[in-house]
């Protein structure tokens, strides 16, 4: 009897400390492209954010390009939809994840209550939100989605474009591999509606590299943030601009950030 | 006691982690002939999958769907025949989609620029009749590729030419998650060759129900002798397809059971399976689908 027990415990131990546990933290990849532009890297990040997570045993992760999970609320299906209800309705909400990786664009459809909830998933409830790129794009008309992201996306003058990139902060858990100055090759975003008093810049373009004399540049002071952190309420916020093209994501260096920024987002590193 | 365990099942987790290092190391680096740079030339050079799993009707998504996803986009990428788009949505499944505004959609797939379907799917997922239309004339009379894997036979029991075009639908998985023999009936197809003629698995293995072997061309089945007696089990021949292939129309489907557990993902031969089941069905291999009796 002790012996089984002992077996059984061991059985249990192993099983709940496996890579395929329940323990790892769970990341919906969120990539609601039904409204704009969808960006030809998007499958490719976000399959490679699934693949780094589970390789590196640090989160499982859900990818959905459907918006349903942006709820707290049970999600229910009216009876003669065709849909199944009832007891085998088990579809996981927010409260299920703790971290959201966003690359949607543009306007995506989501009601009062689900604004609400994305909002509280990461202010009250204190998980992540890790953003790329397009995300900059997405929810212009609300206002709150700005503050919680810390900036909007500008247009990008000089499309896609070599840049010099200037680590502000080689401390951070996302920006430690890099080195001070890395040259990248991205479309390059210019960022508005920021403050440096609301956002930890982690790395911006150096201004002096880049043509000013565009048309769209309508940054004067020369300020183009690439990547920053902050806080919402009790929860941890990260963007970059980095990842227009598929291959950006085979990049080692543009990997770790994510998901360096992933799990400093769910609390796994400081 | 309980500490001696939790030891053992940390050295057990520590030697876990270590193998998957170890294999992850030998994962070849680089794109390796991918898309990479060349995505955005004007002609296109691959082939594009669209990568379908729209789970938003009620029952649980599987928790292997979005690794599913990402092992059917990696192995397009890094072996470069085929780009992928993954979509959780079906604004897709039309020959002209529609943003959520009504306007034509910017960018991403359609039934009009991707060769094949890579559908996991489940249950009733909503289509409206044009949507529904759209795909049966992508497969039958495009030509296009359709390859589903394990929930896929449940899906859309509301519509025949669904069924039809599957070749067959979910009746129960009588043993639940359970080893089982499988029995390789056509190794000469490009998406079992790499199976020895009999081998075993653990699977969720699902009965198939509303098939006819005149109309698919069984790949794999299971060995029913060597399964344990189930009342759920409704067919009394003792046929148990797996996977099969057949013809719809001009275009190539292809279904397999197999693939309920995230980690069933990461068996190189599952994998594979599917991989080169995509490869047939965009074209790219020839095999011969027609449909034969048990042997």
């Amino acid at each position: 009897m002790r012996n089984a027990l002992a077996l059984a415990i061991v059985l249990l131990v192993a099983v709940s400390t496996g890579p395929h546990a329940q323990v790892r933290k769970r990341v919906l990849a969120w990539a609601d492209v039904r409204s704009g532009y969808q960006h030809d890297s998007i499958s490719h990040a976000v399959a490679t954010i699934e693949r780094l997570g589970r390789e590196s045993g640090s989160y499982d992760t859900f990818i959905r390009t459907d918006s349903q999970l942006i709820t707290k609320h049970p999600i229910t299906f009216p009876a003669g939809t065709g849909i199944a209800t009832g007891e085998e309705f088990n579809v996981r909400n927010l409260n299920y994840f703790d971290a959201i990786f966003f690359f949607g664009v543009r306007e995506i459809e989501l009601s009062a209550e689900q604004r609400a909830d994305l909002l509280s998933f990461v202010r009250e409830d204190g998980k992540g939100f890790v953003a790329a790129h397009s995300a900059a794009t997405a929810f212009f008309s609300w206002p709150e989605f700005g503050e919680m992201l810390g900036g909007r996306f500008d247009e990008h003058p000089w499309g896609i474009a070599d840049g010099t990139v200037v680590v502000d902060d080689p401390a951070f858990p996302a920006m430690r591999h890099f080195a001070p100055r890395v040259t990248v090759h991205d479309e390059l975003y210019q960022i508005k509606d920021f403050s440096r008093d609301k956002i930890h810049v982690l790395a911006h373009l150096d201004a002096s590299m880049l043509d000013l004399t565009r048309p769209l540049v309508h940054r004067k002071d020369g300020d183009f943030p690439v990547a920053w952190a902050k806080s919402y309420g009790k929860g941890r916020v990260f963007y970059s601009s980095l990842g227009h093209d598929a291959d950006d994501w085979d990049n080692p260096a543009l990997q770790k950030m994510y998901v360096e920024a992933i799990r400093w987002s769910l609390r796994l590193v400081e | 006691m309980k500490r001696l365990g939790t030891v053992i099942g940390a050295i057990g987790a520590a030697a876990l982690v270590l193998w998957q290092s170890a294999a992850a190391m030998q994962q070849p680096q680089g794109r390796g002939g991918g898309r990479g740079s060349g995505r955005g030339a004007p002609v296109r050079q691959r082939k594009a999958v669209l990568a379908w799993a729209d789970t938003r009707n009620g029952i649980a998504q599987h928790d292997s769907v979005s690794h599913a996803l990402a092992v059917i986009e990696r192995l397009g990428y890094e072996s470069g025949l085929y780009d992928t788009y993954i979509r959780t949505d079906s604004n897709i499944i039309s020959k002209q989609p529609l943003m959520t505004d009504g306007k034509p959609a910017s960018g991403g797939p359609s039934l009009a620029n991707v060769d094949a379907i890579f559908f996991l799917g489940h249950r009733e997922i909503q289509l409206d009749r044009q949507q529904k239309a759209d795909l049966l004339s992508f497969v039958h009379d495009e030509g296009k590729g359709f390859v589903a894997g394990h929930t896929a036979s449940t899906a859309f029991e509301s519509w025949p030419e669904f069924g039809e075009m599957l070749g067959a639908r979910y009746d129960g998985h009588p043993w639940n998650t359970v080893a089982g023999t499988v029995i390789n009936e056509d190794p000469a197809f490009p998406a079992t060759k790499h199976f020895p003629p009999v081998f075993n698995i653990t699977e969720e293995f699902y009965q198939a129900q509303a098939y006819s072997r005149a109309n698919i061309r069984v790949l794999l089945r299971l060995d029913m002798s060597k399964m344990a007696p189930n009342p759920e089990v409704h067919r009394t021949d003792g046929d148990f397809p797996l996977a099969w292939a057949r013809m719809y129309g001009k275009g190539r489907v292809f279904y397999s059971s197999f693939g309920h557990a995230a980690a069933t993902w990461d068996n190189p031969d599952i994998s594979r399976m599917y991989f080169e089941a995509l490869k047939w069905s965009l074209g790219l291999t020839d095999a011969d689908t027609t449909p034969r009796p048990m042997k």
